[in-house]
């Protein structure tokens, strides 16, 4: 634990300076869906007595954030203002230093806890089974939102879905039953 | 705590989190927190009232944990793990928008300061503030965001004025078992003057004299005296409540024998609330655990009386199941039993005195031993089965007691094993009143018959009723017992054979103690004996001062020794002159104390508004932070909205503080019906512990491992795990957390270390 603190400062202070490594910068796209998925779990695991998976779910985004500073050099500001407020109810002295090193005054007691953006709870891709004659032969990725043309667009360009399909023509197949967003099922 | 931070490496930077840093950073902010009265949660109303705060909040939230008593060792790091839990949740609420009341307050009066007290001669007071400053220090480096405007301890004079002032409202109050509410005891009082309510005796309240209405009156009160079977533990020198004592008849605290005596006492009729108490833990979220533990506390349970016509008249016995009176073969009373002698015909008259000289030598536990022989002789006389009209013999036998229900019982050898036992011995019919199931004749290898001269034992379980019918009452093929038990109760009550009642297993709640650390009555006797509440006005009757705080205890096994209190002793503080209405008169004050629960009975409720000098609470301020959340769900009980706590208190202080609550409920002076709508039980911190070859603890810190064997001053010790505490000498200081650490690294340790509500190791 004592570990986890000392990685979640140096997510916004250079250790040797002091000076603030936190940027004006936006977030990457997997770090931002990321952190609005921890504020999700958090707010719910707070308000349900259960501690435990809150703190874990913030060493799992802090740990990410610190691969984001060892690559970038820089935490972007949205990131660590969030994650300042989120551990501020279970270490709120550190909080409350961190919070005023990120430019803030008057405490962070009575600031509002981060809200998850629902857009960024929502996954861009599903990954979904593909049956060839009822037995799951591959795995595709498909955009979340995709309608059954485009998914079976995506089943039958697959190359390990044509291996299964063992020189069937793709086109001429007998039956093609496609779930958005859950399965495909293929009959030659 | 494995991870070692190394505040000495050279190639350190000069701006790492270390414990340094982190010590520095804690104590600045819990200076400024304090200086900015940062957690300082708005009142609507009363001294603390800032009703533009309280609007420009959301919702409120009542955060509390069961506050400690202020030990000598001060925290451990257990303790640590229910209010590091209500902290972060406090705090998180607040950053919803919530105005949250969070604060600790002490639960200070009690055995150990006292103990102290007595080695050392040093008022208990002093060492209560010295420990209280301990720990509010601790608590304070914990980072807890309490309000500490609102913190009390049980032993202030501002606060036990306010329990003595509730103990005079219960003593003023009486139970209206037909309004199902308690009342001031002035309504009582009119309701017989002017003859609404019928005197006991039936005489008109004006043709009774003074002392006549006392006695009526004073019956009827909350709080009562009472010359009753008590509790008396010589080896303390007090008598202690049924709470307080374990299964084989000792006292909980001391381990000494514990004797039943008729004495003086004071008492509290909680059982007048046990219905309520039972149904309304329906409206509580709290664990089925601990609802289940209170049920069986006060141990519910319907049944009905039963009368039998005999030759000496109606013989009536109490019993759970009277839809088995069909198979009633026989009765048994207790020798003692008064109607054993009209009962006893002249043949079995020297078999009878014979057997009631044997059982009147043998203990009560010896006679209730299962595994004894049946012993038992008939009377000679028989009785009318009321369903049946079947004449059946009357027995007496040792195992029934004078003391459990009616001292007689109806034996329905078919279905419970002792009746059938003692039928087999003495060749008593057994009918079959139930049908047993296929199952049952199959695990006892016997043909399915219901001559139940083959079956091995009764049978005992739900199965269809047989061989059960009269003229006008049919249980025949009915598979459910209640119906069963419904219908044959509404046919003894129809035929004025029987009646409903429900029993309980609750008593009255003895209220004093004969000790010195506590709240002292605000009682005092008149010249005849009578006891006067002291107005609001003489509050509080502080706790004299004298350098003598022990009862006078006497040898363990010292039955017959009579209790005498620290305050006995204080004459010039016992006999006072007060004008109590009538003019200047000697009074006696009450010397007994009340007992630890008292304080914290009703502690909640100080928190809300503490200062208040005019109430105990505002009304405004209780029903705006306790008050019933109908938005919430339409029954919603009011009181605290998440109460965090040990399950070690279940049946005592739980149920204890919702008893006073219901009365101050009733008594309009609350608008919450229960104090703790939501309860939540942390689980503990485990460590090892070790016990020397005597099986005692020693200090798990000064035991060290060599070679795997755990060594203390040289010897080998026993390792075992246990929850961290004083007893086991095993705790472990959140200072040297503190230091070696910080405040908020211990935090996440023990919130990161597992649901809240398991324990887990240190």
């Amino acid at each position: 634990m004592y570990r986890f603190l000392q990685r979640l400062w140096r997510t916004m202070v250079d250790e040797r300076s002091g000076e603030s490594i936190v940027a004006d910068v936006p977030a990457d796209d997997e770090t931002r869906r990321l952190l609005h998925r921890t504020i999700d779990t958090v707010r719910t695991e707070m308000e349900n007595l259960r501690f435990n998976t809150a703190i874990a779910k913030l060493i799992e985004l802090n740990n990410h954030v610190t691969k984001v500073v060892n690559a970038t050099g820089a935490t972007p500001r949205e990131v660590a203002e969030a994650m300042t407020l989120m551990v501020a109810p279970l270490v709120p002295h550190v909080a409350e230093e961190l919070w005023e090193r990120l430019g803030h005054t008057g405490g962070v007691t009575r600031v509002p806890f981060p809200v998850a953006d629902p857009a960024l709870l929502v996954d861009d891709e599903l990954e979904i089974p593909v049956q060839v004659r009822g037995k799951v032969r591959a795995r595709i990725m498909v955009p979340a939102d995709a309608d059954e043309a485009t998914i079976r667009g995506i089943a039958l360009a697959d190359a390990t879905v044509l291996a299964a399909l063992d020189g069937a023509d793709p086109t001429a197949l007998t039956k093609v039953i496609v779930v958005p967003g859950r399965m495909v099922n293929l009959v030659p | 705590m494995s991870e070692q931070p190394s505040p000495n490496d050279d190639d350190q930077p000069s701006v790492r989190y270390t414990a340094a840093l982190a010590q520095t950073i804690e104590e600045s902010w819990q200076d400024r927190w304090d200086a900015e009265g940062t957690f300082a949660a708005p009142n609507p109303a009363g001294p603390l009232a800032d009703p533009t705060a309280v609007a420009g909040l959301d919702d409120k939230l009542f955060v509390l944990d069961m506050f400690p008593y202020p030990s000598g060792a001060g925290l451990h790091v257990g303790h640590p793990l229910g209010y590091i839990g209500t902290d972060v949740y406090a705090r998180f609420q607040r950053m919803l928008g919530r105005n949250v009341l969070y604060t600790m307050g002490f639960d200070a009066f009690g055995l150990p300061a006292e103990q102290y007290a007595v080695q050392t001669g040093q008022h208990p007071a002093i060492t209560t503030d010295a420990n209280i400053a301990n720990m509010r220090r601790q608590l304070r480096r914990l980072g807890l965001s309490h309000d500490r405007r609102r913190s009390i301890s049980t032993t202030d004079p501002e606060y036990y004025r306010w329990t003595q002032w509730i103990f005079t409202q219960i003593f003023n109050a009486w139970y209206d078992t037909a309004a199902g509410r308690a009342r001031p005891i002035d309504e009582l009082i009119d309701e017989f003057a002017v003859g609404a309510r019928p005197t006991p005796d039936g005489r008109p309240w004006s043709e009774l004299d003074e002392g006549e209405r006392r006695r009526i009156v004073d019956d009827h009160r909350l709080a009562y005296v009472s010359e009753a079977p008590v509790n008396w533990c010589p080896g303390l020198g007090t008598v202690v409540a049924n709470e307080e004592v374990t299964a084989d008849g000792r006292s909980d605290r001391g381990n000494f024998p514990v004797f039943k005596r008729n004495m003086r006492q004071w008492m509290m009729r909680i059982t007048a609330y046990a219905d309520r108490l039972i149904d309304d833990l329906d409206l509580l979220d709290w664990s089925d655990a601990i609802t289940t533990m209170q049920r069986n506390w006060i141990g519910r349970s319907h049944g009905a009386r039963v009368h039998f016509d005999s030759p000496a008249g109606r013989i009536t016995v109490f019993t759970t199941r009277p839809d088995t009176l069909f198979g009633a073969t026989f009765l048994v009373l207790a020798p003692e039993h008064p109607l054993v002698d009209a009962l006893t015909t002249s043949e079995q008259s020297g078999a009878v005195a014979e057997y009631r000289r044997q059982a009147a030598a043998r203990k009560d536990v010896d006679r209730q031993d299962e595994n004894r022989d049946k012993t038992g002789v008939p009377t000679g006389s028989t009785a009318t089965n009321p369903l049946t009209g079947e004449a059946i013999p009357i027995w007496i036998a040792d195992y029934v007691l004078m003391g459990y229900g009616t001292g007689a019982i109806m034996a329905v050898p078919c279905g419970d094993q002792r009746d059938f036992e003692f039928a087999r011995r003495f060749d008593l019919p057994i009918p079959a009143i139930q049908q047993p199931p296929a199952e049952w004749f199959a695990e006892n290898g016997i043909e399915p018959a219901l001559d139940t001269s083959t079956w091995p034992a009764a049978f005992v379980g739900d199965a269809p009723y047989v061989n059960s019918a009269n003229a006008t009452l049919d249980l025949n093929g009915l598979t459910s017992v209640a119906d069963g038990v419904a219908r044959t109760t509404a046919w003894l009550a129809g035929n004025d054979l029987g009646e409903a009642t429900i029993t309980y297993k609750l008593r009255d709640w003895l209220f004093s103690r004969q000790r010195y650390w506590g709240e002292p009555f605000p009682i005092v006797y008149d010249e005849t004996g009578n006891p006067h509440s002291l107005p609001d006005a003489m509050l509080p009757v502080t706790l004299p001062d004298t350098d003598s705080f022990s009862p006078r205890t006497f040898d363990p096994d010292d039955e017959f020794s009579d209790p005498e209190s620290p305050l006995d002793r204080l004459g010039d503080w016992v006999e006072v002159t007060l004008d109590l209405g009538d003019g200047p008169r000697t009074y006696r004050r009450d010397t007994n104390v009340m007992p630890q629960w008292a304080g914290s009975c009703w502690y909640e409720l100080r928190y809300l508004d503490p200062t208040n000098d005019a109430a105990f609470v505002d009304p405004e301020v209780e029903r705006y932070w306790m008050g019933p959340r109908t938005d919430v769900r339409p029954d919603h009980p009011g009181g605290v909205d998440l109460y965090v706590g040990g399950v070690e208190h279940a049946v005592l202080h739980l149920l204890y503080a919702r008893f006073w609550h219901k009365v101050l409920y009733d008594l309009g002076h609350v608008s919450s019906r229960e104090p703790y709508a939501r309860l939540f039980n942390q689980g503990y911190i485990l460590a090892n512990a070790f016990t020397d070859e005597r099986g005692v603890y020693v200090d798990a810190t000064e035991v060290t491992e060599v070679d795997g064997e755990f060594l203390h001053e040289g010897r080998p010790v026993t390792r075992e795990w246990g929850k961290m505490g004083k007893s086991l000498k095993n705790a472990v200081s959140p200072d040297e957390m503190y230091d070696a650490y910080g405040a908020d690294t211990l935090r996440l340790y023990e919130m990161a270390m597992g649901p809240l509500d398991a324990s887990r190791p240190w």
